[in-house]
């Protein structure tokens, strides 16, 4: 079978065949062919700033998050070591307290007071002459110049 | 070069199966986790809750006394643990040991053996305390491990120890009051701290580092019981045990109104700190797990059960002829000798020279029944309930096992069994208006104190009062001084049982139990107090010269230090 031949000038026939007059009498055709071709360009440009922001944004929220995150393990650790320390101290608290509680206790106080003899009775009673009123020698009482201060 | 031929179409079928076994698998574990996530998953959170919380020590709620004296409360201890596994060739047995021994006080060459040992891990030492444990810890030793862990701390020693008892957690064994209040002291409210396994804390969104920081205990549980008191107490009860060489003894305080027990001294004591050094017999508390004769204390029990149910009134008179023999058995007055015919005696003078032979004759003009009931009534023979743990019924038998000379013989105290709680709580209830009220001694909410206790009318208000009328007449009259204190009515009655012989029938030679039960002030009683002392040695041991002298000192102190108003002013003051 042979091959179609085309003979026809396709260029030509697609080309629409204005006049002179015509197409400057429509010069919108000229603009929108003109904005055909801009837009085709653009699109590319859109979808690079578009991947670009994306890229930006994404980079953006990972440093965010990274930046949060530390901070957060941060505290954590800081708040951990806190938690520590506290419980240390009320450990220390608490065995202090019992220590002191059991000092105070009714028992050790009257151990020690036992121990002590403040309280005891006397064995033995030194027996004094009475001293005469009329013998005794009078002492002057010493005078104490009391600094006062107001309140107390 | 081929090495092996396949045929596309089983090739494809061998695909096929692959993907299905894949498709098969993957179902499978959806289903798991299907399963895991929507079925199991309360069971599955709380065994995780259960292993991040497992760390976190949590403390026993503390004990305060009414006063809000702490009685018991939990510290921290330590033990040492060597975990072979991380031994270095720097830090071996020998270091270690080298090193620990001298913190440890112990002996090198012992702890080295001890380090030596073939175990995954090994128990060092147990229960140092913190200024060690941290003198070992400086030494960053990787293989030893210092785990703390709480422990129960009773700062106020021996005080109220039969009370408090003890806690064991690793062997579940308590007693007292950490056994009873157990609910309390062991509800923790805050939140359980969730770590993770290298024992830090899992902060989540609703974590409060303040909260988190505050040590997790459980409920604070108040007791009715006073320090104050409960000291003064054990140190007379002690003073007498001694002096009359004593085998034990018991001091009850309590508030006859409510039942509200201000002190309960118990000897021999214990210090609950090291309660595993003490023996079994000195632990165990025995006023509540032991029972006596109540002897002449009885006699208050006798004569308002004789009123109560109408067959003697307050003015009534009966025969006593000194002694008497019912079914072959003589019953004599302790003062036969003495008075050997008192004849017609009232209730007073029953009281006052607390006849045997009166207060049989009175029991005797009740039928079995009605003496039986009555004795029910006041709680001898039940449990009276008491919010601490091992007590005993008592000994009451049946009326109809009854026969005369049982029914006279308890009249005054014998043929049945009390323990000194019951014995107190029934001789309150005529203290207070006729209404027996469960003795406590854990300080109930006012919401919660109905439930936890019971209050029953055993006899009239009527007899009540004319029991105390009698009670405070003998006291008074009576040329004993127990019972008399300064500026104060009391009443009451002494006691002297003989006591039974524990390795076969009959009683022991010459060995009593002595006591004295009495309230007062007598025109509004407030303040009720058992004394018993068990096998006072020396010439003359009576309820009125052994527990009298007790009662004495504890109750004058009592109205001191509650600053009770007076109600005889002047009366039995030294002038």
């Amino acid at each position: 079978m042979p091959a179609v031949k085309y003979s026809h000038n396709y260029e030509q026939q697609s080309q629409p065949q204005h006049k002179k007059s015509e197409y400057t009498s429509f010069p919108i055709k000229k603009d929108s062919e003109k904005k055909y071709t801009h837009n085709k360009k653009s699109a590319k440009q859109i979808n690079t700033a578009i991947n670009f922001a994306l890229l930006t944004f994404g980079g953006i929220l990972t440093l965010f998050f990274i930046a949060i995150y530390s901070v957060v393990a941060l505290s954590e650790t800081k708040l951990a070591n806190l938690h520590a320390k506290i419980s240390e101290l009320n450990y220390e608290n608490i065995e202090l307290e019992n220590k002191l509680e059991n000092v105070k206790s009714y028992y050790s106080v009257d151990n020690k007071v036992a121990a002590t003899t403040d309280f005891d009775k006397a064995k033995n009673v030194l027996e004094v002459n009475r001293v005469d009123a009329k013998t005794t020698p009078h002492i002057e009482p010493k005078t104490n110049h009391l600094n006062t201060v107001t309140g107390f | 070069m081929k090495l092996f031929k396949i045929n596309p179409k089983k090739f494809n079928r061998m695909v096929k199966l692959v993907q299905l076994a894949f498709i098969v698998i993957a179902g499978l574990l959806l289903l798991q986790m299907a399963r895991l996530q929507l079925f199991d998953f309360g069971q599955l959170k709380d065994k995780a809750f259960q292993m991040r919380t497992k760390k976190a020590q949590v403390f026993r709620g503390e004990i305060f006394d009414r006063n809000g004296l702490k009685l018991a409360t939990d510290g921290t201890v330590y033990d040492v643990y060597a975990h072979p596994q991380y031994y270095k060739e720097e830090d071996g047995p020998e270091v270690i040991a080298r090193l620990l021994a001298p913190i440890l006080k112990t002996d090198i060459k012992k702890l080295k053996d001890k380090l030596s040992q073939n175990y995954s891990t090994i128990s060092i030492a147990k229960g140092i305390d913190r200024d060690t444990v941290l003198q070992i810890r400086k030494l960053q030793i990787s293989s030893i491990s210092t785990p703390e862990r709480s422990i129960r701390v009773y700062p106020q020693g021996d005080l109220a120890s039969h009370i408090l008892g003890y806690v064991n957690p690793d062997a579940k064994l308590a007693a007292g009051v950490e056994k009873t209040g157990s609910g309390f002291v062991e509800n923790v409210k805050s939140k359980l701290l969730q770590k993770d396994g290298h024992g830090r804390v899992i902060f989540d969104f609703g974590t409060n580092p303040e909260e988190i920081s505050k040590p997790i205990k459980g409920e604070k549980l108040t007791l009715t019981i006073d320090a104050a008191i409960q000291h003064v107490a054990e140190k007379e009860l002690n003073k007498m045990i001694e002096a009359t060489d004593a085998e034990k003894g018991t001091v009850i305080v309590m508030n006859p109104k409510n039942g509200e027990i201000l002190a309960m001294a118990v000897s021999p004591s214990y210090n609950p700190n090291e309660y595993n050094k003490y023996d079994y017999s000195t632990v165990k508390n025995w006023v509540l797990t032991d029972v006596y004769p109540p002897g002449s204390t009885f006699k208050i029990l006798t004569v308002a059960s004789a009123l109560n149910t109408g067959k003697m009134t307050p003015y009534d008179t009966v025969y006593d002829s000194g002694s008497i023999t019912i079914q072959g058995w003589k019953i004599d007055n302790y003062d036969v000798r003495i008075h050997p015919c008192p004849g017609n005696i009232d209730l007073p003078y029953l009281l006052e020279h607390s006849s045997n032979v009166g207060s049989v004759k009175v029991a005797l003009k009740m039928t079995p029944s009605e003496f039986h009931n009555q004795i029910a009534k006041f709680g001898i023979g039940s449990k009276t309930g008491i919010d601490l743990p091992g007590e005993s019924s008592g000994i009451l038998h049946p009326a109809s096992s009854w026969d005369t000379i049982t029914q006279a013989t308890i009249s005054f105290g014998y043929s049945l069994a009390a323990t000194p709680i019951q014995m107190a709580a029934a001789v309150a209830s005529i203290a207070n208006d006729g209404v027996w009220v469960t003795p406590h001694v854990i300080k109930y909410p006012e919401e919660t104190a109905e439930e936890k206790l019971t209050k029953r009318q055993v006899v009239t208000p009527e007899t009540a009062h004319a029991m105390v009328k009698l009670l405070e007449g003998s006291v008074r009259s009576s040329k004993s001084t127990a019972g008399k204190i300064p500026n104060f009515t009391v009443a009451g009655k002494t006691g002297t049982a003989r006591k039974p012989n524990p390795k076969g029938s009959g009683y022991l030679t010459g060995v009593v139990y002595t006591s004295f039960a009495a309230f007062f002030p007598a025109t509004d009683p407030q303040i009720l107090i058992m004394v018993v002392v068990d096998s006072p040695k020396g010439a003359e041991v009576w309820g009125s010269t052994v527990a009298g002298p007790v009662f004495n000192e504890v109750a004058t102190f009592v109205t001191r230090h509650l600053n009770m108003k007076p109600d005889a002013p002047g009366l039995n003051v030294k002038k």
